[in-house]
């Protein structure tokens, strides 16, 4: 039985009181695809900012092959193996689109003309190289969710967060990132999504991990996790009354 | 871990842009930028003129590492300045030490300083360190008058003259305005080079958004810090040509904000803050602008020429936030798009 | 002891003179989100308005102050509108504008009055009173009196009043605050003329006690900034109590230190505050907005 990739254990996160991620655990091995999903406020994306680095926990803890993460900067757990994109697109204004994704690649290639050709493959890869020298704020917004997840690659990440990484996008689009996102997966990267689009996490998450008011209140396969009666009810509230 | 990709496609890709063509480019466009030299010799206010332009070109261009690039907006950079000045000076003074010879030290002080000055400052983000810095020149200007000692307190230092290379001292003009191309010259390489470098894209990140940069990898506080300090160390090093030429300094002057401080930024702006090429962009218009308006204007109007200077800041931030630079690509690409059109 | 309650009192004073020259920059801070670096020049004209009213009619500074903080308060808005409001989302022009302002304005005044020194004196600068501890100019006093006024009266107009309820929510939460319906530019350009009349206030009553040059903005606004850190953004309480901190330490430093290095003082505290508690002695959600990091 081999360690997971990444560990929480309890993981909690309160601000002045209020408990934004009440002792949530789960695991997620190498190469998963792993879906977190729940109504609005959750507190999926402070579990993802948890995970990544932006916040710290206020209890539990966060561990990454064995080693205990959580109280590293989100720097650090990027050199680890841990990328991330953002809910709100952050692209790096000022840059063309290569230079955004080297950004990334530079992590692991110190010198330029490595970086330049990492990256470039990269963009290959998520089907940006046309865009190569275009500058990040003339990108659609479907180029710019990419963007970001050829920037989290440029790190050689083990894991990648994609924080409703689909939306925004048309019908079309969203086909496309499903199978970019299939595509990264065949290499061995592991995914924790946040998806609101039940059709894309029942298209490619092999497990479910459902939030509400910062707990995990059922976790299972797609099918499991939508069956399930407190599901349900967090979804739509309480059926009485 | 993972692979990388694809080498099906390696032949199709463009090939980076190769450094020394990168710097031969820069070169012609220095050596454009030094045609004024030879051909103003004979005319003393002009080479005065050209020479101080080289000079603000070059602390600009330090500037423009941190402050362009990195974005962080410093009004500190006048204590580099002076330190650089006041060690070149006051070696020389006292013992004597040729301005050659003190030019590392004085940028390893600019560095040192920098960085104790920095570490609780770039905690701060945008105005907030903006003003973090410009509280630090003040401390700077309140030091530099109450330690006498070392700089000559409110009378300040002055060099006598005495003419000779290694005393840094140049009996014809134009032998200034060509050490100033040379400090220039090296400001603008030395900022392509971090441009280029891993060090210039983490700070255009760290710039462009803390939380995404770091999320990529980038350890912001050690870029800022690297940032600074080189930026200092040039800025220092001004310094001490400043003080050679000018052979005169004191606190209220090499502390003024307008003076100093703000204009490295003001001229990044007007020229283009954040490119390689804009500060010195921005020197041939501000500098020749300023002394024609002190000549104009210095007699009527007390101030009057930081009257216009304020002016232009004001509606450069408003109209021409790109500079000059920004504005040519900007002309560029549309007279190409037309090019293009049908 | 006589010797220390001397300086206390007298830092007491000092920090009644910081507080007033704070409260209009502390509000702008919080509310608008800039930085006015302009705000010291805004009282240093405001103070050369009350010479003009006291050398052209003869009028007292603590009358004309009824006519030079509207003036101001006008002056402030067409600031914000026309400068200010262009450029919401960028805030290194901002910094750039505001400073422009300053030296613009610095040198203007330099060139009309040509640098020469002016000085209002009305009744109130010469006048001492004797506080039994101590004897105190009346100008000071005054100051401090009307300060505590300005302060509270802001206070409660800040939570009483409806503008005050929707200036507090701007405060907490710009993008909340336009959802909920709330004019948020309106506010701005009110906050921002409030501000400048603040500075105008400021201006006046600080007249009577200093000798005017065109450079004094200098002297006030980096005090303004050293309290506006330590009484966190926002906070009117924060800034008169900053306030009167910034103006005691100084007193103390210049007594048991050295006159010469208060700049390095007040700069020491506020690099310390800043290292130590980010969001100042009243600290606000906004300090973290404009880029003090809390971990």
């Amino acid at each position: 039985m081999t360690a997971p990739l990444l560990d929480v254990r309890d993981a909690s996160r309160s601000f002045s009181g209020l408990l934004a991620v009440d002792s949530v655990s789960f695991g997620l091995n190498e190469g998963e695809t792993v879906a977190i999903i729940g109504p609005n406020g959750a507190g999926k994306t402070t579990l993802f900012n948890l995970i990544s680095g932006q916040l710290a926990p206020t209890g539990g803890s966060i561990h990454l092959r064995g080693e205990a993460i959580d109280r590293l900067p989100p720097d650090a757990r990027a050199r680890r193996g841990i990328g991330r994109t953002f809910q709100v697109t952050k692209p790096l204004t000022g840059m063309t689109a290569l230079e955004n994704v080297m950004v990334g690649t530079f992590l692991h290639h110190r010198g330029f003309t490595e970086s330049y050709a990492s990256a470039y493959a990269i963009l290959e890869e998520v089907g940006l190289a046309p865009r190569a020298q275009v500058q990040v704020n003339e990108l659609t917004l479907s180029e710019r969710r990419r963007l970001e997840v050829a920037r989290a690659l440029g790190t050689d990440p083990a894991l990648i967060l994609l924080d409703e990484v689909m939306a925004g996008l048309n019908a079309t689009e969203i086909n496309a990132q499903i199978e970019l996102i299939r595509q990264i997966g065949a290499r061995g990267i592991a995914f924790l999504l946040i998806e609101h689009n039940l059709e894309v996490v029942r298209s490619f998450s092999r497990r479910v991990i459902v939030l509400d008011h910062g707990a995990k209140i059922a976790e299972g396969t797609a099918d499991e996790v939508l069956s399930d009666p407190a599901v349900i009810e967090a979804y739509l509230g309480k059926q009485d009354e | 871990m993972t692979a990388v990709s694809m080498p099906a496609l390696a032949s199709s890709r463009p090939r980076p842009p190769a450094l020394a063509a990168s710097i031969g480019w820069h070169l012609l466009f220095l050596l454009a930028v030094g045609l004024p030299i030879p051909l103003l010799a004979g005319d003393s206010y002009w080479t005065d003129v050209v020479t101080m332009t080289y000079l603000f070109a070059g602390l600009s261009c330090a500037w423009n590492i941190i402050g362009g690039l990195g974005g962080q907006f410093s009004l500190g950079h006048g204590v580099f300045f002076a330190v650089g000045a006041y060690t070149t000076a006051r070696l020389y003074l006292v013992a004597g030490l040729s301005p050659w010879l003190s030019l590392p030290l004085a940028a390893a002080l600019g560095v040192a300083i920098a960085l104790l000055v920095s570490w609780p400052t770039f905690r701060l983000r945008g105005p907030f360190f903006a003003i973090a810095t410009m509280a630090v020149n003040e401390v700077g200007l309140v030091l530099a008058n109450f330690m006498e000692p070392l700089t000559g307190g409110p009378q300040g230092l002055l060099i006598p003259f005495r003419a000779g290379f290694a005393n840094m001292i140049f009996a014809e003009r134009w032998q200034s305005a060509v050490l100033m191309f040379g400090y220039m010259s090296c400001a603008v390489i030395a900022t392509l080079l971090v441009r280029r470098a891993r060090l210039g894209h983490y700070l255009i990140a760290v710039h462009a958004n803390e939380d995404a940069a770091e999320a990529a990898g980038v350890n912001v506080l050690r870029t800022k810090l690297a940032g600074m300090a080189i930026s200092a160390a040039l800025t220092a090093v001004g310094g001490s040509l400043f003080v050679m030429y000018i052979r005169v300094i004191d606190p209220p002057n090499l502390f003024s904000l307008p003076e100093v401080g703000v204009k490295f930024a003001l001229i990044a702006l007007i020229g283009g803050i954040g490119t390689v090429v804009g500060p010195v962009l921005g020197a041939f218009v501000i500098i020749p602008l300023e002394s024609w308006l002190r000549g104009a204007l210095g007699d009527l109007t007390p101030g009057g020429h930081v009257i216009v200077l304020g002016i232009v800041l004001i509606l450069a931030a408003r109209f021409f936030k790109q500079g000059v630079y920004g504005k040519a690509q900007q002309l560029r690409r549309s007279w190409a798009a037309r090019a293009s059109a049908p | 002891m006589n010797t220390f309650l001397n300086v206390l009192l007298s830092g007491l004073l000092l920090g009644g003179i910081y507080a007033l020259v704070s409260l209009g920059l502390n509000l702008i801070f919080g509310v608008v989100r800039i930085v006015n670096f302009a705000q010291g020049e805004f009282i240093m004209v405001a103070m050369y308005a009350t010479y003009a009213c006291f050398f052209f009619f003869g009028m007292s500074p603590y009358v004309a102050v009824f006519i030079i903080a509207p003036g101001m308060f006008l002056f402030g808005i067409i600031v914000q509108r026309l400068l200010l409001q262009p450029l919401r989302d960028e805030p290194l022009m901002q910094v750039f504008t505001t400073f422009g302002l300053l030296i613009l304005m610095q040198n203007v005044v330099l060139a009309i009055t040509r640098g020469e020194g002016k000085s209002v004196a009305v009744a109130a600068s010469r006048t001492v009173i004797d506080l039994g501890i101590m004897k105190a100019n009346a100008g000071r006093v005054i100051i401090f009196i009307v300060t505590a006024a300005i302060a509270g009266a802001l206070l409660a107009f800040l939570r009483y009043s409806h503008a005050g309820k929707v200036i507090r929510a701007v405060i907490q939460d710009r993008d909340a605050a336009r959802l909920m319906g709330i004019n948020v530019e309106l506010t701005y350009l009110l906050v921002f003329g409030l501000g400048a009349a603040l500075a105008g206030v400021a201006g006046s009553l600080l007249a009577p006690i200093y000798t005017l040059q065109p450079q004094i903005g200098g002297n006030f606004i980096l005090a303004a900034f050293a309290v506006v850190v330590l009484g966190g953004m926002g906070s009117v309480a924060g800034a008169y109590i900053g306030g009167l901190a910034v103006g005691i330490v100084e007193s103390f430093a210049g007594y048991y230190v050295d006159p010469a290095l208060k700049q390095a003082i007040w700069f020491l505290i506020f690099i310390a505050v800043l290292v130590v508690r980010p969001s100042g002695l009243f600290g606000r959600k906004g300090t973290e907005e404009l880029g003090l990091r809390q971990h």
